[in-house]
């Protein structure tokens, strides 16, 4: 029997999730007032990607792979990590995708946008990156900490990867888009996963996200 | 039982005046409000019965408010009567919201410190017993445990060793589940170990079959996790009336009743609980106290908590 199989996943489960959510609480504090430059900048991302041009396109996944290495740092390394020591283990996959997003940033056929954005799947990414934005923080109300917990666009992981999988399903160049993905969903499926050993009803969040991206990047339209 | 030296005045003006105050206090009230002692066998010490877990409940981070919440905790649980508290290297920053604890309460002398050794790495162990030490703020711990048996065969020897050269006082081996205990069987048997940590409650009562009359048996001390099942079986009774023959028990919650019926089975020396809340932590000392379940009233109690399953 190996050192893993020792485990079921509830047992790897090691925080409480009072404990999870102060964890927002106490990075907002601890980087104010860096949540108003995230929650300006998640504006310019939306701004855009509502009518996005191939070189807004690619200054976007340029601004977004700081934020993955920030987020991979500040967060995971630096906060994420005292509760969860596996949480390290992820910063590697966070410097990964700033690699890769910096790639595609440089990499002129990155920027071919989508065609027929009015179509469904042409409207996910704009979904996906409003409610990263705007409606994803706001879920802390309904938490003990309120909006001073909140998970800010660029601060936090699960916000930065919905709102980075809503950016590729822009992309019209679908392999490079799907590479991109990776990442960003294999954090979601962890996440949902951590949140539903949780109980939390927030889990079906990341889960829904992955879904409705995929979907998009799928679909030739 | 081995901690860090902190003395200085305040200490020791603090430790005379609390000595002094304690004499003030008739016999009969003290052993009215300490937790029931229970012997370890192989050294013939006495600790009281019922300690302190951190699993999941003592992981805050660095996160200041629950930091203190959980000094608090600990607060209690000292005042009290507790002494064994039990970590692991596995349990995130428990380890270190127990040292910070410690600091602030001053170190308490009726600590018993229990972690454990957690690494597949046999190479691995010796740094991180040293940082396990930093983050309890401690010189040494009484008991050393193998978690979940991983490597133990390269642990147990070692621990052994640290044991002969006084570097730990007790070797121990854990698991938190109801698996591996034919392994566990096995080594209670053939290896020279003080303490065997293991799951039971009302509901998980496999350890009664081999393990619990097997460490009578070899005199092995017994800590017994996971007495609540997490918290899932005092969340699932919360909203259930007590039992008529609470009031035999002298039970005032579920929880005690539940840590009663363990502390029930001899061969238990040590049960933990683990709890964010001062008022839980001296509700749970507060169990270890007579009357306990004889063999008979514990058929009872496993009976009637089955029936509400």
């Amino acid at each position: 029997m190996t050192f893993w199989e020792r485990y079921r996943p509830e047992e790897l489960l090691l925080f409480s999730e009072q404990v999870y959510w102060r964890l927002f609480d106490l990075h907002n504090q601890a980087w104010w007032p860096a949540p108003i430059i995230a929650l300006l900048l998640g504006g310019g991302l939306i701004l855009a990607t509502v009518r996005p041009t191939p070189a807004r396109l690619r200054v976007c996944l340029g601004g977004l792979a700081t934020l993955w290495v920030f987020v991979g740092f500040a967060y995971l390394n630096a906060r994420y990590a005292t509760i969860n020591w596996a949480a390290r283990y992820a910063v590697p996959l966070f410097v990964v995708e700033a690699v890769l997003l910096v790639a595609a940033a440089l990499f002129p056929g990155t920027g071919r946008v989508r065609d027929h954005r009015r179509a469904w799947p042409g409207l996910v990414g704009p979904g996906l990156i409003v409610y990263a934005v705007i409606l994803h923080p706001l879920t802390a109300l309904s938490r003990e900490t309120g909006l001073s917990g909140a998970e800010v666009f660029g601060l936090t992981p699960d916000p930065l990867a919905i709102a980075t999988l809503g950016t590729l399903s822009l992309s019209g160049n679908r392999l490079p888009a799907m590479a991109l993905s990776a990442a960003p969903t294999i954090w979601l499926l962890v996440s949902a996963t951590t949140l539903f050993a949780l109980d939390s009803i927030l889990a079906w969040v990341p889960l829904c996200a992955v879904v409705l991206a995929w979907a998009a990047l799928l679909n030739p339209r | 039982m081995t901690h860090r030296l902190n003395l200085n005045r305040r200490t020791v003006i603090k430790g005379m005046m609390l000595a002094s105050a304690a004499t003030l206090v008739p016999p009969w009230i003290r052993a009215e409000t300490r937790p029931m002692m229970r012997t370890i066998p192989s050294s013939g010490e006495r600790i009281p019965s019922v300690g302190l877990g951190t699993w999941i409940t003592f992981n805050v981070g660095q996160d200041p408010v629950l930091l203190d919440e959980r000094a608090a905790v600990m607060q209690a649980f000292f005042e009290d009567g507790g002494a064994m508290i039990d970590s692991s290297p596995m349990y995130g920053s428990s380890q270190a919201t127990v040292g910070y604890g410690l600091d602030k309460l001053g170190y308490p002398e009726s600590l018993f410190s229990a972690d454990k050794v957690w690494t597949g790495n046999p190479n691995r162990r010796q740094s991180q017993i040293a940082e396990s030490l930093d983050d309890w703020r401690q010189e040494h711990f009484d008991l050393l445990q193998v978690h979940n048996l991983v490597a133990w065969r390269d642990h147990l020897p070692r621990l052994q060793k640290m044991k002969a050269n006084g570097e730990i006082r007790y070797v121990g081996i854990t698991t938190s589940d109801g698996r591996r205990h034919d392994q566990f069987e096995s080594i209670m048997r053939s290896e020279r170990i003080d303490f065997a940590q293991l799951s039971y409650n009302i509901l998980n009562r496999e350890a009664e079959k081999r393990l619990l009359p097997l460490a009578r048996d070899e005199g092995i001390a017994v800590i017994a996790n996971r007495p609540f099942q997490q918290d899932r079986l005092t969340q699932w009774l919360a909203d259930k009336p007590l039992p008529p023959w609470a009031d035999e028990l002298k039970a005032t919650s579920w929880a005690q009743i539940l840590l009663k019926f363990i502390l029930g089975h001899p061969a238990i020396t040590c049960v933990i609980p683990a709890t964010t809340r001062v008022d839980h932590v001296r509700e749970n000392l507060a169990a270890a106290r007579e009357p306990l379940p004889d063999a008979a009233m514990r058929e009872r109690m496993a009976a009637f908590v089955r029936d509400l399953a």
